[in-house]
């Protein structure tokens, strides 16, 4: 559990998240707000992926048909019906959820991974292909603009806006979700689920000698997962507030969010944050590169995909360990 | 307690348990015997649950479990120490142990930890390291102490002494014997008959996936045929 949650896990979130709330009182410039706010949310995503793909050890690639879900489904819903974002955001989650179910049932038939990879990777361009389609209601590659910011809260007298242009009142929306759901997954890792979990992804054999039920708990956290995933959709639809079939499950958000969990460093709990802290940042930064901007980016995966097998959160680890020796 | 009856086994076409019998009454050390590819692995699969038989029945405390999955089974006071250990490499030892409770409520937990750890003493020191840099003996011993940890009435064994040196076997044997001593029925399975039999109350002797000699310890020690094939001794 130490290699997955690392050492003092609830010391290191909190750490994190004291620097990460002071931020927005010392940096002033829109723009870096506007990409950590990206970060925060991305983490979120890779983390909900991480909690099957590196925790669970279910080798998926069409978690970003879930975010897709989740944005559009909450975006639709305040949209057409005037539900408030607020409730929206959940119903997208939920939303996601329920399809996680859905694809989970015929995924835990398939032993072999490749096929749960393909199969998954199929399902994500089904949701694409029916997102572009269905333009009468999501406008298709056109884009699904207009779509509500969260409305404005009134803490004790400060009114705190959200959405495209209020850079403050949204990174700090969107800290609040990243502490809340990174808070969560501790909470669940840290005791038996966590043990569960790591239990089923090392030997399933083993696990199910100790009456772990393999496929109620490979769906369960496999719903779970989708629904983190699909919270931070509808948290970024509400933030960006105009989607594209392409934007949302295309394969650049797959191989960014990937990335990102991979160079952070599979199955471990910080992992998925390092990565989306450090490949957003990146992103952005290579933009002023134009068309080799990619080029570049796969170029730094790759470094540090060989350069630190583990990830970033191994890396650290190792370090740590280092020291302490 | 618990029986096997008219168990038949497939892999795909291939059978590899042909109407297979077998029963361990409360309190007995039960030995499954016979040579590499003989069914024994399969036939604690059958037992656990992790194997669904083709044919025939699985009976335990008069409840038929022919379908039920091994949660039901360890639920029922079954469990199962599996072959090469797998250990979860990456977790503690105390979690792999810990974990071993997984039916039981987290009060209970420690509590039990405590009895099973009364009898690993040797594992105390070692508790809080990864399960996967212990040796071979220290890894048998908390593979058992996991499968301990539900509170089994029937523990089941798949070949526990492979890769053991011979002073640690005769280790893990004693610890049969004491656990067994505590009221635990044991079936166990192992390729060495001497070892088998001179520990178990009665033994089957399996080949090609049937039953082909039962008695007790002694008498199958002493049956010629197994002297001369399992025990090397030349025949009279």
């Amino acid at each position: 559990m130490t290699e997955m949650l690392g050492r003092r896990p609830a010391l290191t979130l909190l750490l994190l998240i004291a620097v990460l709330a002071v931020i927005p009182f010392v940096v002033t410039n829109p723009y870096y707000l506007h990409v950590l706010t990206i970060f925060l949310l991305f983490a979120i995503f890779a983390s909900g992926w991480n909690l099957t793909l590196g925790i669970l050890g279910l080798k998926t690639l069409g978690h970003h048909a879930f975010f897709a879900l989740g944005a559009y489904g909450s975006a639709m819903l305040s949209h057409y019906a005037g539900v408030s974002p607020w409730a929206t955001i959940w119903v997208g989650a939920g939303i996601a959820a329920l399809a996680g179910l859905l694809i989970g049932v015929p995924i835990l038939r398939i032993r072999s991974m490749p096929h749960v990879a393909i199969v998954t990777l199929a399902f994500a361009e089904i949701i694409r292909l029916v997102l572009a389609n269905l333009k009468d209601w999501t406008r298709g590659e056109l884009g699904f603009w207009g779509i509500d910011a969260m409305p404005a809260l009134n803490l004790g007298g400060t009114v705190v806006e959200f959405g495209t242009g209020k850079p403050f009142g949204s990174y700090l929306l969107a800290l609040a979700f990243f502490a809340g759901v990174h808070a969560l997954l501790l909470v669940v890792l840290r005791g038996r689920i966590g043990l569960t979990l790591v239990a089923m992804r090392d030997s399933e054999l083993a696990a199910e000698s100790l009456a772990v039920d393999l496929t109620r708990w490979k769906l369960g956290v496999f719903a779970f997962s989708a629904a983190i995933v699909g919270l931070s959709g509808a948290l970024y639809a509400h933030y960006i507030q105009i989607l594209t079939p392409t934007s949302t499950v295309g394969p650049e958000m797959l191989v960014t969010l990937l990335a990102m969990i991979i160079v952070g460093g599979v199955g471990r709990f910080t992992g998925p944050i390092l990565g989306a802290l450090l490949l957003t940042v990146v992103g952005e930064a290579l933009r002023e590169f134009g068309d080799y901007r990619m080029l570049l980016y796969g170029g730094i995966v790759m470094l540090f995909v060989l350069g630190a097998p583990r990830g970033l959160a191994g890396w650290l680890a190792l370090i740590g360990r280092r020291r302490a020796a | 307690m618990f029986e096997l009856s008219g168990i038949d086994v497939r892999y795909g076409a291939a059978q590899v348990l042909w109407d297979l019998s077998l029963t361990v009454a409360p309190g007995e050390v039960v030995a499954v015997m016979g040579p590499n590819g003989s069914g024994k692995s399969t036939v604690l699969k059958v037992a656990m649950g992790l194997k669904r038989p083709s044919g025939g029945r699985v009976m335990f405390d008069g409840a038929d479990l022919t379908q039920a999955p091994a949660t039901a089974r360890v639920g029922a006071g079954m469990s199962i120490v599996l072959e090469r250990r797998r250990l979860f490499p990456r977790m503690s030892v105390r979690e792999n142990i810990e974990i071993g409770g997984f039916v039981l409520p987290r009060a209970e937990i420690r509590r039990q930890m405590d009895w099973v750890l009364s009898l690993f003493p040797e594992l105390r020191p070692h508790m809080d390291a990864t399960a996967g840099r212990l040796s071979g003996g220290q890894q048998q011993m908390a593979a058992i102490a996991r499968g301990l940890m539900a509170k089994p009435r029937l523990l089941l064994m798949d070949e526990p002494l492979l890769g053991l040196s011979p002073a640690l076997q005769q280790r893990v044997f004693a610890l049969m014997r004491e656990i067994n001593d505590r009221g635990v029925a044991i079936l166990f399975n192992e390729q060495n008959a001497k070892l088998s039999f001179g520990l178990s109350h009665r033994g089957y002797l399996l080949e090609s996936g049937r039953v082909v000699l039962t008695g007790s310890g002694t008498q199958m020690l002493d049956h010629p045929e197994i002297r001369r094939v399992y025990l090397g001794e030349a025949a009279a």
